[in-house]
């Protein structure tokens, strides 16, 4: 294959480069994946600087704050680096840079022309969840209120919800309000628009059931056919009954026919007029179903509108589409263009193939005047400029109302209004993946996309790998094999297994690169180095289990389920207890967290004792647990008088849940929980009615965790592939090849001039010709999706899936691209680039799992060795127990941590060294881990042999137990090499002469040289001499389980 | 000092800026010079260092510093480890939280005697509730031993359950009338008529029901005619009718409610009503995951020594009767089930089973599903 690493310095960098830079001529930058778009829109905009064009005069839109921050702080470091004095000049006007999100532009329009637009001059705008409360509110109550008269729109409401189903009907009209401003344009038009089609639509099933139709069925007593309403659902249950004799639940003939031949024939002649009856009538409902749909869709936009008008707000859909009726139909539109065209001389675009017709409609509409090539700008010597950059073949968010087709029509539009002052220029170098990877993506999908006549039917342009460090790449197509009929759970399961396994693998072996100065440098892979990509977060947490089962850390990006994971769950059911003691289920929840970390037998006495209704009154007549929820009771007095997030975060500092929800992810999630507090508080809710908000919230799955940095984790990367857009790893998984991950989206939305076409799209109406192209679409864009997936890999790509003997989902493109065949019960890949892997394996069993986790037990002090001495970066969170719960087997990680607890209780003086004091706190720290009760007998032997051991040696009583000059568990952030380590200190002892650190092993002396523990102990030692400002006098290791007192020599 | 420095510049809704500047009123550019002199003084307030920080990440949103910083030299970062708030002190020592809940075991002897005293030999367990154990014994744990009631609010929204309750006793009064068959359908929306008005309910909901139920009446009208061909009568001592009895041999007590039992001579067929969706009825008892029916059309033969002709359910939302004929083998197979779910529960054994369900379970807050 022909590629430019032969030419490097290829015409069409050298072209691009004349272009892009060229301020005085607008372009259409069509960009491959990893051709460093956004690198060119900031050199674009710096070379706009340096041409003297003020930074207030450039308007740059980006699709996420994110992406804004990311593009100004780029743009600065390329002033930085190479144009200091400009850099400099530039640098305190950074507040006047226009670089932010299209809504960000909108938003500071319409605050400009308020009074002429009509809205509050002091309006603000909805954050995403009070947008969704307020949807949810006006939907509920609105379709009560209309579904009670006695009109046309109560006849719609009713019938919508006895047809679609409450919540169904709920769901379309709140994807409509939240993702697609655009439909809005379909307001003004509906419902008198569509009685075209429906009167056709009508007419030809009358048509249809007026031939006899019923009769000729075998079916006496059908009445005529009727548009009036009680017949609607009348005619719909008739041929629902019908159905099931002819058609299968996808619509098609039956297969199996009757034996004897006149039979036959019949049941084949009826079945094909049914068929014919049944397309008519679904076209004929689903006119019916969108008209009425309409209908009450504007009933209940208009209340929506009405109410954000009370309230002064509007939301994010709003500033998109006010902006548009703005330049479009309201009179003060020249305006506004007038002011806008005074301030702006160059517009950038960024992602311009995720854009809606809406927001390019009104770019198109704020460069009218320049794009004529006349007007006051060109009098004066001035070029405005266009530069729309993107892809179409990353157009993935079909889901949210964008429009790949609106790329290529803006560019022949600018095409046609700016003549010579435009090109559109098509870039082909990819400078992220490696060859192998680049071959893979070429081959691949310059077979699956092909183009065609549409706009939204996507072609394929093959690209050029830059990148060149000596090695190929690796791509490699990974299936385990489940049998032919396996259930979904079972395929996930297997292929989580087989993607974990093969992750440890990898891990120190394949070769990955990093980027130092202008060099290439290869070293091994690391976690930090893998991204797993999952195409729906469905079954997220097989992959969470079988990573945590086979000891591999990571973090879920961008997860969604906010409302679902633990910690926020545990904060709910609190919120839920305090504003009503009567609701077991939430404490049952807390009895059992650990914040009061009460044992099930413990609960299951409270629930059985006879005094008291609930549980809280029940718990309040046993004395001797009543102690454990003292605080609890305090709270509940302090409801009335502290904001709710105010005793939150009491409470959870007091009872110490930040050390139990440690996790970066777990933190952050309780602030946005705290936060979303302080809102409510704002509002002045009751605790009640904070409750009963959290609760219809928390039934949004899609609600996002929080933002958490994960820079510095040595850790797995799982995100979904629309949210790996914009992101890159050295090896990606990209998981789940074999599912069938079609949307069913509700409602299908189509662009037209001025206006949007909404079709239902449930499986009942098939045959409808908007549902088939919807469908179509859906298809073209799970092929970009797929390429957005495989560009995401710089250094190797692992395809993985389940395999049953059938190429379904994804895998169907391999078949279809690269000839994916068995052949011999083996799989083979003919057509894929040379180099490219073809791997089906068996799922490891489950006790294999165990086994290879407890091994890892002695690959310890390796593992040591290669977190501190090998590896460089600019965080490191590597406590020693961090690491000893990566690696090792889940009931070895827990003793340890146990004992280490335990120890920590015992020097804190929480606990005394009685059996009875430590048996309750081992129980507690064991069921705290959520462990089988039954394993309580076995941790609480352990612990009770490690303590008796060291009591023997007199090791408790002089080194372990509660003592003033001493410090336990002492946590430290340390700054070695250029890289930052956190960690903790089992025990310092503050002696005169200095001090003494222990570090305590859970296992026996004999499992490890004590060599390979030394660095450990002089990061200790260094942390410890800065925290203390002592010298450290001595070093030492405890081995806990045979009472060993070793001591190190760090010098 | 904390916060936005300078604070973005105030839009002024009314003026442009070069307006502005023609009025000779504070500009864009005046009002950063106002900023930049404050900070100067402020650099000059403090007697030896001055310490200026500024955040450079916000979840993974990068930060720029101020531009006030611009002609500052970034310092070499400070490494005081004892600089910590009190939330991140106790994040850095993470104490673990355990994983989501699998479900309870009970081993001790304490528990498994408190569970024994209460579901020993004379315990009635309600057959819907072994059910539940059947399809996830740590559901059952929670409500039936537990007795953990979620609090649901009473809602103005037309749901399944409301429909349900509503049909119900409006079929069981219906049938007690025994009306006649041809015209069944037209009593049945009189007595609907008659129902919604005593539950005062809000009028969608009312009306919401009236359709719902006009639009199945026809269906329902020919179930009845075809009943009645086939000989089945409806007694109104067999409509709702509460069932109680003891398996000796297999050494417990069951109770329910059947919604409704016709007869013919000594031969029964038990009819469940649904208002919302059911699937795989067949599977679902072929597997032991729905042993209501089955176990009702047990008691009844015990209790009445009655032959059991068939059990299904007589489902209104989708307008269809499925039935099991030949039930024996179902029935003998749902007292085998029951009897392991009371074993299991005697045992202390509460495991949190998965299925497609769970996403809709009352309790799923505690295993994550």
């Amino acid at each position: 294959m022909s590629s430019a690493r032969d030419n490097p310095k290829g015409s069409a960098r050298r072209r691009l480069k004349a272009s892009h830079l060229d301020v005085k001529r607008s372009l259409v930058v069509s960009s491959p994946a990893g051709s460093g778009k956004t690198q060119k829109l900031a050199e674009r905009y710096v070379a706009l600087l340096e041409s003297g064009v003020a930074p207030e005069r450039i308007l740059a839109i980006t699709f996420t704050e994110k992406a804004a921050a990311e593009m100004k702080e780029r743009v600065l470091s390329i002033l930085r680096e190479r144009l200091p004095d400009l850099h400099k000049k530039i640098q305190p006007r950074l507040s006047r840079f226009r670089i932010s999100t299209v809504h960000a532009f909108a938003r500071s329009v319409l605050e400009r022309f308020a009074f002429e637009l009509d809205l509050a001059p002091d309006f603000s705008v909805l954050d995403a969840i009070e947008a969704e409360l307020m949807r949810e509110e006006v939907i509920r109550e609105g379709l009560v209120e209309l579904g009670s008269l006695d009109n046309e729109a109560a006849f719609w409401v009713r019938h919508l919800t006895l047809t679609e189903g409450w919540s169904r009907l709920q769901r379309k009209i709140r994807l409509l309000l939240r993702h697609i401003p655009q439909s809005y344009l379909s307001l003004d038009a509906a419902p008198d628009d569509l009685r075209e089609e429906y009167e056709q639509a009508w007419e030809s099933l009358r048509r249809v059931w007026g031939d006899g139709f019923w009769q000729a069925m075998g079916f006496v007593d059908v009445p005529q056919p009727s548009d009036e309403r009680g017949h609607l659902m009348a005619m719909r249950f008739l041929l629902d009954r019908v159905s099931p004799y002819f058609l299968t639940t996808s619509g098609t003939l039956r297969r199996r026919l009757p034996k004897s031949e006149p039979e036959r024939e019949a049941f084949i002649r009826r079945g094909e007029a049914f068929l014919r009856y049944h397309e008519t009538f679904w076209r004929w409902h689903a006119a019916v179903q969108t008209m009425g749909f309409l209908y009450v869709f504007r009933h209940l936009a208009e209340r929506y509108e009405r109410r954000k008008r009370v309230q002064r707000v509007l939301d994010f859909g709003d500033l998109e589409y006010k902006l548009y009726h703005v330049l479009y139909h309201s009179p003060n539109w020249s305006n506004v263009l007038e002011s806008f065209d005074e301030q702006t001389d160059h517009i950038l675009v960024d992602e311009f193939q995720d854009t809606n017709g809406l927001q390019w409609a009104i770019v198109a509409k704020l460069i009218e005047e320049w794009r004529s090539g006349f007007g006051a700008k060109h009098e004066l010597g001035k070029f405005p400029t266009i530069f729309l950059v993107g892809d179409v073949r990353q157009s993935i968010y079909l889901f949210r109302g964008a429009n790949v087709e609106v790329f290529n029509r803006a560019a022949r539009e600018l095409q046609t209004w700016i003549k010579a002052g435009f090109e559109e220029v098509v870039v082909r170098e990819n400078y992220r993946s490696l060859p192998l990877i680049v071959d893979f993506v070429n081959l691949l999908f310059s077979k699956l996309m092909q183009g065609g006549d549409q706009d939204w039917q996507t072609s394929y342009e093959e690209f050029h790998a830059m990148r060149n460090p000596g090695e190929k790449g690796h791509v490699e197509i990974l299936l385990a094999r489940v049998e032919e009929k396996a259930s979904m759970v079972e395929k996930k399961q297997a292929e989580a297994g087989v993607v974990a396994a093969r992750i440890k693998e990898i891990v120190g072996s394949l070769p990955v690169f990093e980027r130092e100065d202008d060099k290439e440098i290869e070293r091994p892979c690391r976690y930090e180095d893998i991204t797993i990509l999952l195409r729906r977060r469905t079954h997220l947490f097989r992959y969470e289990e079988a990573f945590r089962r086979r000891g591999i850390p990571f973090v879920v990006v961008r997860g969604t389920g906010f409302h679902a994971s633990p910690e926020v769950v545990l904060l709910r059911q609190l919120i839920r207890f305090l504003a009503n003691p009567n609701e077991d289920t939430a404490l049952y929840g807390i009895l059992r967290s650990p914040l009061c970390a009460l044992s099930e037998a413990e609960i299951l006495e409270i629930a059985f004792f006879e005094k008291g209704d609930s549980l809280w009154e029940k718990f309040f007549s046993l004395k001797q647990l009543r102690r454990s929820v003292i605080w609890l009771k305090k709270a509940m007095k302090d409801v009335d008088v502290l904001p709710s997030s105010v005793l939150l975060e009491r409470i959870i500092r007091a009872r110490r849940l930040w050390s139990v929800f440690a996790d970066r992810q777990e933190a952050e999630n309780i602030r946005k929980f705290l936060r979303l507090l302080e809102e409510f508080d704002s509002e002045g809710l009751s605790m009640f009615k904070i409750a009963e908000r959290l609760e219809r919230m928390s039934t949004r799955e899609e609600e996002p965790k929080a933002n958490v940095s994960t820079e510095g984790m040595d850790a797995v990367k799982i995100m979904t592939v629309h949210a790996a857009k914009g992101l890159d790893s050295n090896v990606v998984f990209l998981t789940g090849m074999d599912e069938d991950t079609r949307r069913a989206d509700p409602l299908a939305v189509r662009e037209e001039a001025e206006r949007v076409i909404l079709t239902f799209t449930d499986s009942a109406y098939s045959q409808h010709p908007e549902r088939l192209l919807w469908q179509q679409k859906q298809a073209a864009e799970q092929k970009r999706l797929f390429y957005v997936a495989c560009t995401r890999a710089r250094d190797a790509l692992f395809c993985s899936g389940a395999w049953g003997g059938k190429a379904s989902g994804w895998l169907g493109y391999l078949e279809q691209g690269l000839g994916m065949r068995e052949v011999m019960g083996n799989l083979e890949l003919p057509d894929a680039p040379k180099g490219v892997i073809m791997e089906v394996r068996e799922p490891a069993a489950e006790e294999e799992v165990i086994e290879a986790a407890e091994e890892s037990k002695v690959k310890l002090a390796t593992i040591l060795e290669r977190g501190w001495s090998v590896r460089k970066r600019r965080f490191k969170r590597v406590s020693d127990e961090l690491e000893f719960s990566y690696h090792q087997s889940k009931g070895l990680r827990h003793f340890g941590e146990i004992v280490h607890a335990v120890l920590d209780r015992l020097s804190k003086g929480l606990i005394t060294d009685e059996a009875g004091s430590i048996e309750q706190a081992v129980r507690s720290l064991v069921l705290s881990f959520d462990l089988a009760p039954s394993k309580v007998d076995g941790y609480q032997r352990g612990v009770a042999e490690h303590v008796a051991a060291l009591r023997e040696s007199g090791l408790l009583e002089r080194i372990v137990l509660s003592r003033k000059d001493a410090a336990s568990e002492v946590g430290f952030v340390l700054r070695e090499d250029g890289e930052t380590i956190t960690g903790r200190i089992d025990r310092v002892l503050i002696k005169p002469e200095g001090l003494h650190i222990i570090d305590y092993k859970s296992f026996p002396s004999e499992v490890e040289s004590i060599e390979k523990f030394r660095d450990q102990l002089k990061l200790y030692a260094k942390a410890a001499e800065a925290i203390y400002k002592k010298p450290v006098d001595r070093c030492y290791l405890l081995f806990t389980a045979d009472a060993e007192f070793v001591e190190v020599d760090i010098a | 000092m904390d916060g936005e420095f300078p604070k973005h510049p105030y839009r002024d809704l009314l003026l442009p800026e070069r307006m502005h500047q023609a009025l000779g009123l504070p500009t864009v550019e005046d009002e950063f010079a106002n900023a930049e002199f404050e900070f100067r003084r402020l650099l000059a307030m403090p007697r030896e260092h001055v310490f200026l920080s500024a955040p450079s990440i916000q979840a993974d949103r990068p930060l720029l510093p101020s531009v006030l910083l611009a002609e500052w030299e970034e310092s070499p970062e400070i490494n005081d480890p004892t600089l910590y708030c009190e939330d991140e002190l106790q994040i850095l020592t993470p104490l673990n939280r355990g994983g989501p809940q699998k479900g309870v075991t009970f081993t001790d002897s304490g528990s498994l005697e408190l569970i024994n005293a209460r579901f020993g030999p004379k315990h009635p367990f309600k057959v819907t509730l072994l059910e539940v154990y059947r399809n996830c014994p740590y559901r059952y744990y929670l409500r039936a031993v537990l007795g953990l009631e979620p609090a649901e609010e009473p809602t103005a929204e037309p749901e399944g359950r409301l429909l349900g309750t509503v049909l119900h006793s409006l079929l069981e009064r219906l049938l007690k009338e025994q009306p006649d068959s041809e015209r069944i359908d037209e009593k049945l929306l009189d007595l609907l008529v008659a129902e919604l008005e005593r539950r005062r309910l809000n009028p969608f909901l009312r009306l919401w029901i009236e359709d719902w139920v006009k639009a199945r009446k026809d269906w329902f009208r020919d179930q009845e005619l075809a009943r009645a061909e086939g000989s089945w009568r409806v007694d109104p001592g067999w409509l709702e009718r509460n069932l109680e009895l003891s398996f000796e041999k297999e050494g417990f007590r069951l109770r329910g409610r059947v919604d409704r039992v016709d007869w013919r001579g000594n031969c029964a067929r038990v009819l469940d009503y649904k208002t919302g969706k059911e699937q795989y009825f067949k599977r679902k008892i072929a597997k032991g995951e729905s042993i209501q029916l089955p176990l009702y059309s047990e008691m009844i033969r015990r209790l009445e020594k009655a032959e059991v002709d068939s059990f299904g359910i007589y489902s209104l939302l989708d307008s269809k009767l499925v039935q099991i004929t030949q039930p024996r083998e179902a029935m003998r197979a749902a007292v085998g089930f029951a009897s392991d779910a009371v074993s299991g529960i005697r045992e202390g054994l509460f495991e949190a089973r998965e299925s497609q369900t769970c996403r809709y379970c009352e309790y799923n807050e505690f295993c994550q599903r």
